[in-house]
């Protein structure tokens, strides 16, 4: 396996300023000790409630959030800690695309202007190349070349993430992070923009980290899928695997909780039900993070934080119930 | 079935720089005691704006009610004196809306937004309404009501904040909850815990929903009976298992292709989701025709040219599309 990304014992805590000059600084955990790789071409998807990490994991990724501690490798290159131009050439290799299509593309650029900006930025071109790639750009992505001279409000939401899409690919990146890229669209729109990230994924070999709190997105795009809760990996497995044999309890209760189609309620299906609300990253509890709103919680969860670990082909989970063969004590009659 | 709520013929316009642009064009529902009628389309469709007429909140001076009528147990609420609406909202009809961050007052502890209603509405003096807001508080689920009365909504996550809304929403038994995308700023857990919530009051307590939802997943967990909507049309209306299992319009059709459902066991390969293309229309923009028709891949000549009638497909299940019209019927 050709891994393109390596993070290894990642961790970014925020610190908080002091209530009273003599306390301790307390820190928010964010993330607290992520691993996994990524393989050129593949998509892996991140989920998790807000407040489980997954974004800031990504900002880490992309350089953009201070990192604690561990490392983040591109292309075997450790780029933890490099800065100015070393940083900058790295960045050609990664780009990222965000939830928001209002805030994220600059009101005053036109979207041409846009789209050649990272070129700009880094050199790439001259100014008539840069013109070209961004018309050429623009086709790939399903906008017309007048709309080049355009500003970000002529363009309607789904629109607008093309144009996020199009800088994106600008600097023909090999890795992209999406960090929710269609959250913030209409139903109708979403699928639009799932489709042409598959496409483009197709096209230009690209490796998606992807980044998202709908499942139902997730499995459609990922090849890979790792679930976080408070700032660690709780379960990863392949696609197939996590959805068809899901054996974290956190991981059934998110899969129960998604409204599905084919499951009316009132069929005789019984909810796995989550209690109360994630407790707080600042003063993170002993043992299993989830054990507080765990149905199936014993005295070891409250004692011993469970490490992730292989129970299975690429299938990894950190849960005391959890046997060597993947086995589980527990199991809901249906999701 | 006795009707609670009938909305009949219901037009309201907007004036904007374009002009005259009308955000509902003829919706015509009835809502029975107890039911919960889901109301689903894309932003823009008119979803949250028919909530608006139905409580008299068409935002002024700019939004008219220009057509039809509301009537709650044969009163027509548009017709209806401000005085009068003032005491139909938050007794009658309540309703919660999508932000629980921005729909608390900040500054007044939880108990208090709860009491004010019961004390408006129904003349409780202190005492009484403090105790009824414990009570409310009690019945959304909240721990230790007792103390958290007293809490300021900043110490309350967003699932809790919600609950206190739907405490604030029922705190007079109304007959009606209208509820306007009650969970979509909510995590998947919390959001299944609401659900789950509003199932248990409407059994316990025979209040009507009105839900409005984009998330077709959303209405499969909570309707009764549906309505599609699309740019200020009413497109398909039927039972849930109608517009689930066998929808007719190509509007509702797509809507539910198009979003990729979660599947448990063994997903198979990755497919191309189905699209629909292009976006709504600028509701000035449209023509004559049926709505959708510039999107529609099975539009025919005529859907361009006038808005197709409802055709009625069996008991209760209804959509307006030439397709279905019984003369088109068999060309399509």
């Amino acid at each position: 396996m050709n891994a393109l990304l390596e993070v290894a014992g990642l961790r970014v805590h925020f610190p908080l300023p002091r209530r009273l000059p003599w306390q301790a600084r307390r820190k928010v955990h964010a993330v607290d000790g992520i691993d996994f790789t990524l393989a050129a071409g593949r998509t892996l998807g991140i989920v998790g409630e807000s407040g489980s990490g997954k974004t800031t994991a990504a900002l880490a990724v992309m350089r953009l959030a201070d990192i604690t501690a561990g490392e983040v490798r591109l292309k075997g290159t450790d780029i933890t800690h490099l800065a100015g131009e070393e940083l900058r050439t790295q960045r050609r290799y990664v780009q990222m695309i965000f939830q928001d299509p209002y805030s994220s593309l600059n009101p005053r650029s036109r979207a041409g202007a846009i789209v050649e900006e990272p070129l700009a930025r880094m050199g790439i071109g001259d100014a008539a190349e840069r013109r070209e790639r961004a018309r050429e750009l623009f086709a790939q992505v399903g906008l017309r070349p007048d709309q080049l001279a355009l500003f970000p409000h002529q363009f309607s939401g789904g629109q607008r993430q093309r144009i996020g899409i199009a800088r994106a690919l600008a600097t023909r990146p090999e890795l992209i992070v999406c960090d929710e890229p269609v959250s913030a669209l209409d139903v109708a729109i979403q699928a639009q923009i799932l489709n042409l990230l598959a496409r483009l994924q197709n096209q230009h070999s690209l490796s998606y980290l992807f980044i998202s709190h709908d499942l139902g997105v997730v499995q459609h795009l990922c090849d890979e899928v790792a679930v976080m809760y408070l700032g660690r990996i709780v379960e990863q497995a392949p696609r197939a695997r996590l959805f068809a044999d899901p054996l974290h309890p956190y991981t059934w209760a998110l899969f129960s909780a998604v409204p599905r189609i084919g499951r009316r309620r009132g069929k005789g299906q019984q909810r796995l039900r989550l209690e109360g609300d994630p407790p707080s990253p600042i003063d993170l509890p002993r043992g299993c993070r989830f054990a507080g709103r765990c149905p199936f919680a014993e005295e070891r969860c409250r004692e011993e934080e469970p490490a992730l670990r292989a129970v299975g082909d690429r299938h990894r989970v950190a849960c005391h119930l959890v046997r060597e063969d993947g086995g589980v004590p527990h199991r809901p009659r249906s999701l | 079935m006795t009707r609670l709520l009938e909305v009949q013929d219901l037009q309201v316009e907007f004036d904007t720089w374009d002009g005259r642009v009308r955000v509902i064009e003829s919706l015509s529902f009835a809502l029975a005691a107890g039911e919960t009628l889901c109301i689903v389309g894309e932003s823009g469709c008119g979803k949250s704006m028919t909530a608006l007429a139905i409580m008299g909140l068409v935002p002024q001076p700019t939004g008219h009610i220009t057509a039809g009528s509301v009537r709650l147990a044969g009163e027509d609420l548009v017709r209806a004196s401000p005085a009068r609406m003032q005491a139909v909202r938050g007794n009658e009809i309540s309703m919660i809306f999508q932000e629980p961050m921005t729909s608390l007052n900040p500054v007044y502890p939880v108990g208090e937004q709860i009491a004010e209603a019961v004390r408006l509405h129904k003349g409780l003096d202190r005492d009484a309404a403090r105790s009824r807001a414990v009570e409310m508080l009690r019945a959304v689920h909240i721990p230790e009501p007792e103390r958290r009365v007293d809490e300021y909504p900043h110490q309350f996550s967003g699932g809790m904040r919600q609950r206190v809304m739907i405490a604030i929403a029922l705190a007079c038994e109304p007959k009606i909850l209208i509820a306007d995308e009650p969970t979509t700023a909510l995590d998947v857990t919390v959001q299944a815990q609401i659900f789950e919530l509003l199932v248990e009051l409407r059994e316990t307590r025979g209040t009507a929903i009105v839900f409005i939802t984009h998330d077709v997943g959303a209405v499969a967990e909570m309707a009764d009976r549906v309505i599609v909507m699309y740019a200020g049309r009413k497109v398909e209306e039927g039972g849930v298992e109608d517009i689930l299992e066998r929808p007719a319009h190509p509007y509702t059709r797509g809507l539910l292709a198009c979003r990729p459902t979660l599947v448990l066991g063994d997903p198979g390969a990755r497919s191309e989701l189905a699209e629909i293309p292009g976006v709504v229309p600028p509701l000035h923009q449209l023509g004559a025709g049926c709505a959708f028709a510039p999107r529609c891949a099975q539009a025919l000549q005529r859907c361009g040219v006038a808005a197709p009638p409802e055709t009625r497909l069996a008991d209760g299940h209804a959509a307006a599309c030439w397709l279905l019209a019984p003369s088109e019927g068999a060309a399509a």
